[in-house]
């Protein structure tokens, strides 16, 4: 019975060297990067613009599915080794904090062993403990030890702002100063917040998820497509009460009021946004425009600007001439569009611009006629763009006109339809656009930014800031002499010599005044 | 002259003023001439003045919210800058001079490739980049970067120092080389003999049209029309080359005779006759719409860096070694870099994912950049626990800053040229 308890506490014990030792943490590290670089080299599910189905062959292709090298970044493998990680992380920091906590904080022994540090000192230095200057400083001039010792707290009160004596006696005093101490916790806050990413990505990973969404302009959707999250599952929509894989109802619906594309050069885009409205129960619940790098959130989602596609024709740019009948008017500066050389030319009144006709849209001219465009078409019968106008020559007209205009002779409707007072000519068809939205529901990602910025900021603590202490003593037999010591020497090592030398000049100093 | 004109005359100043300190840097490894002593440093500050002095001019045409480093020449611009800067703090800090020779090769590299593109205009700006999380992580990136490499560059002097056999580590250069080489050189090389180093649009030599207008030239299945035009004479170039690196690494690895040394030189001199022959033929295209392929071109140029330090060092080693200072400071040094890179690489993975997480909905996606980028994080953690906690040092640790070297490059340049991703330059 003792035997076994023996046997599983030295078992337990083994196990815990293991998690805390250096050597899993390197392990882990070179496994990590072994197997990203490999996620790197095999075209990974879902990051490549090709389908990995037609990189690799049939063979291939299950040769890497056996081995779950098409997604090895989602592997239970890959997952296993930063769960690892996170259990490295963790036992190290139990293993290590409270013997640098007990160190930093409340040891006392450093102070009380001053005398036993000057005393061994070479033997320290030869180990790369401690710094220590010559034991005798070339400041002996002080004629008492009074004032050697009052002139050593000056500096130091001047230098650090606080100091501790350690002895005081008519032959002797020591002095002991501290500085940094905060800067032991740098490298445990740094895993701390490390695995406090971690934390945010798995809360991500669990209760996200994220889909896509193509709203066309002037529709609303009430669902997302390709879903992606572990949990999409419970969340999927339902049709016939069987669940349609890869769509997710969301429970309101999005809107898409406007799209506005803005191109450098026509072709290149410069920048394009969407005004979206979500609706709960057709009641407007929120609005934003969000553009690349400008998304909105709504109920815990973000709705970010990710692509546009043209669906179609959305609108047209028209021009409405009035033509003045009678004929003794002055001609005016406006010339109207025409689709003969030697024709007569009309007597333009007024031009009004009109953009953005949409189809069915009722639009005034004067407040007494009107036209609507029925149909647009970007290219009819090989002539190009037109539009189909509906003109209603005065209010309450029952029968309109109905024709076509065209985008590549403006003058048609002028040569078609002499008499009428009021013309239209189309300028531009306006394409319709879908916009595309990535959706995302991340939970965790406010637990990976306060992460991150704490890692930031335990870096710079842990890195480049140092703990250290000082011991100064003062014989009247060899004058001065002080240790150092810290737990980065090298980074310690500069600024040693510089307080060194500091001091020096000080008594230099005060001797002179 | 306008703004643009300026910036880009000063960025030719800057490149002739790296090479000559280049020149002189070398000079100092082997002589204590005051020449070259202060003479390398004081031309590497003009140069680096000039340089700096082009961005901001740069930058100021683009305007603030466009930094100069958005596409691929911008960015190795920017990048030699930073390299430089890193250098040179570096050097005023410690006093040390003996990596400037590195430094300024990078450089002068770079700003080499940079100046093989023909469209050095400001380029408008893609939605995605329209950011100024652009500015702070790219910012990062090149800081990080350059202290990784000035890293590597002492870890190099310290194997020297520790008398490590230059034999042995000049035939891991012409492994290097051959590896680097055969990459650089693709995969067509090797099935038909021809690399395609030249990118030219179909319609561009038929018609005089413009060079944006054939750029932005859609075929019918809305993919970019490009054609690739081979290095002449590549076959006569490439294969002896590889097998002068490969014979002499075999001869420097297991003998001490001076037979393969003479064929490294020999190689050498090849490398830089075929570095000579992609400059005069991208001479001869530029004006029509042709593109170097940079990433090949960068392989080739930083391949022969390597070598052609091994042959100098070959015929200067003991000069160099006696003016390197002691172990111990070089270690410290090597590792001090990596102690100021570590938190930047940080801060460039941390803006990277919040950029990522506004523009594309996700802060982390396992692009191959990003990948890559988070594999260079890796290394030096793996350098920092095993020198802190398992007491690595010396040799070992300047392995992993040699190691890192190569990591870091291939973040920057050879992700692009292997795997394309989502980040910008690898298209342009």
């Amino acid at each position: 019975m003792k035997n076994s308890l023996n046997f599983l506490d030295s078992a337990a014990d083994q196990i815990w060297k293991f998690l805390v030792s250096v050597r899993l943490t390197i392990a882990i590290l070179i496994l990590l990067t072994a197997f990203s670089i490999l996620g790197t080299l095999i075209a990974q599910q879902g990051t490549t613009q090709v389908p990995i189905e037609k990189l690799y062959s049939l063979n291939t292709l299950k040769w890497l599915h056996t081995f779950g090298l098409t997604d090895i970044y989602h592997s239970a493998f890959f997952v296993f080794i930063i769960f690892m990680l996170a259990v490295n992380l963790i036992s190290c920091s139990f293993e290590r904090l409270p013997k640098i906590w007990r160190e930093a904080f409340h040891e006392k022994d450093p102070k009380v062993d001053s005398t036993l540090i000057h005393a061994n000192y070479p033997e320290l230095a030869r180990k790369r403990k401690f710094l220590i200057q010559s034991p005798e400083l070339k400041i002996k001039k002080y004629s008492s030890i009074g004032e050697a010792k009052m002139a050593s707290l000056l500096f130091l009160q001047e230098y650090f702002g606080h100091y501790s004596i350690l002895k005081d006696t008519e032959e002797q005093f020591h002095i002991y100063v501290e500085k940094g101490k905060y800067s032991r916790l740098g490298v445990y806050i740094t895993h701390l917040s490390l695995i406090m990413i971690m934390f945010g990505a798995s809360l991500g990973s669990i209760l996200g998820f994220e889909g896509v969404m193509n709203v066309e302009e002037g529709s609303k959707i009430s669902w997302i497509t390709h879903l992606k999250g572990s949990n999409a599952g419970l969340l999927l929509m339902r049709e016939n009460g069987l669940p349609v894989p890869g769509f997710l109802n969301l429970g309101f619906e999005v809107e898409c009021e406007k799209f506005t594309l803005e191109t450098y050069d026509g072709e290149r885009p410069k920048a394009f946004r969407s005004i979206l409205n979500f609706y709960e129960n057709d009641v407007k619940v929120h609005s934003a425009e969000i553009a690349v790098n400008h998304p909105t959130d709504y109920k815990g989602m973000t709705f970010y600007q990710a692509s546009f596609n043209k669906v179609g024709v959305g609108g047209a740019d028209m021009k409405v001439f009035r033509v003045a009948v009678k004929k003794d008017r002055e001609p005016s500066q406006i010339k109207a569009p025409s689709m003969l050389k030697d024709e007569k030319m009309p007597v333009i009144e007024s031009v009004e611009r009109v953009e953005n006709v949409k189809i069915g849209d009722l639009y005034r001219i004067d407040g007494e006629a009107a036209f609507k465009l029925t149909d647009i078409q970007e290219d009819l019968m090989q002539m190009g763009p037109a539009a189909k106008v509906q003109y209603y020559p005065t209010r309450g007209t029952k029968k309109p006109f109905e024709f076509w205009v065209f985008k590549n002779l403006p003058g048609f409707d002028f040569a078609h339809r002499k008499v009428t007072p009021i013309h239209f000519v189309m300028e531009e068809v306006r394409p319709k656009y879908s916009t595309g939205l990535s959706v995302a529901k991340d939970p965790g990602v406010w637990v990976v930014w306060i992460g991150s910025l704490i890692l930031i900021l335990a870096l710079f603590l842990a890195l480049y800031t140092y703990h250290s202490r000082y011991w100064i003593t003062y014989t009247v037999q060899n004058g001065f002499c002080i240790v150092g010591w810290s737990n980065k020497l090298f980074l310690f090592e500069p600024r040693y010599q510089k307080f060194f030398d500091s001091f020096v000049q000080k008594f230099e100093e005060i001797k002179k005044s | 002259m306008s703004l643009f004109q300026i910036s880009n005359q000063s960025f030719n100043i800057a490149s002739m003023l790296y090479f000559f300190a280049f020149v002189l840097y070398a000079g100092q490894l082997a002589s204590s001439k005051k020449i070259f002593t202060s003479g390398s440093s004081w031309m590497a500050r003009a140069a680096w003045a000039f340089h700096t002095g082009a961005l901001i001019v740069r930058w100021m045409d683009a305007g603030i919210a466009h930094p100069p480093w958005t596409n691929l020449y911008e960015s190795l611009v920017f990048f030699s800058w930073g390299v430089m800067t890193a250098h040179l703090i570096l050097e005023i800090k410690f006093g040390f001079k003996l990596t400037g020779v590195f430094a300024t090769a990078v450089v002068f590299s770079a700003m080499g490739i940079a100046s093989l593109h023909p469209n050095k205009e400001i380029e408008p700006l893609v939605p995605a980049l329209q950011s100024w999380w652009l500015l702070f992580h790219v910012f990062m990136a090149c800081i990080a970067y350059a202290f990784f490499l000035a890293s590597s560059f002492v870890a190099v002097f310290y194997l020297l120092k520790e008398k490590v056999r230059l034999e042995t580590m000049a035939a891991v250069a012409a492994l290097i080389c051959i590896l680097f080489l055969g990459i650089s050189a693709g995969k067509a090389f090797f099935l038909t003999g021809d690399i395609q180093f030249f990118k030219v649009t179909r319609m561009a030599n038929a018609a005089g049209v413009s060079q944006d207008v054939i750029m932005n030239f859609k075929g019918p299945d809305g993919q970019k029309i490009q054609e690739f035009i081979n290095l002449p004479y590549a076959k006569y170039f490439f294969w002896p080359l590889l097998l002068l690196y490969f014979g002499s690494g075999i001869g420097l690895y297991f003998s001490n005779k001076k037979m393969p040394k003479y064929f490294f030189g020999a190689a050498v001199l090849l490398h830089a006759a075929l570095i000579a022959l992609i400059f005069t033929e991208a001479t001869h295209i530029q004006g029509m719409a042709v593109k170097s392929n940079p990433y090949r071109v960068a392989g080739i140029i930083m391949t022969f860096g390597i070598a052609a330090f091994f042959a100098f060092l070959f015929v200067f080693k003991k000069k160099v070694i006696a003016k390197l200072p002691s172990l111990d400071t070089l270690d410290s040094w090597s590792y001090q870099a990596i102690l100021i890179g570590v938190p930047f690489m940080t801060l460039n993975l941390v803006s990277g994912a919040v950029w990522a997480y506004y523009a594309w909905g996700r802060y982390w996606g396992w692009d191959p950049k990003e990948t890559w980028a988070l594999i260079t994080w890796f290394i030096y953690l793996i350098y920092m626990h095993q020198r802190v906690l398992s007491g690595w040092k010396g040799r070992k640790t300047a392995l992993i800053s040699i190691l890192g070297f190569f990591v870091v490059i291939f973040t920057y340049l050879g992700v692009n040229l292997v795997i394309s991703g989502l980040h910008s330059y690898a298209t342009s």
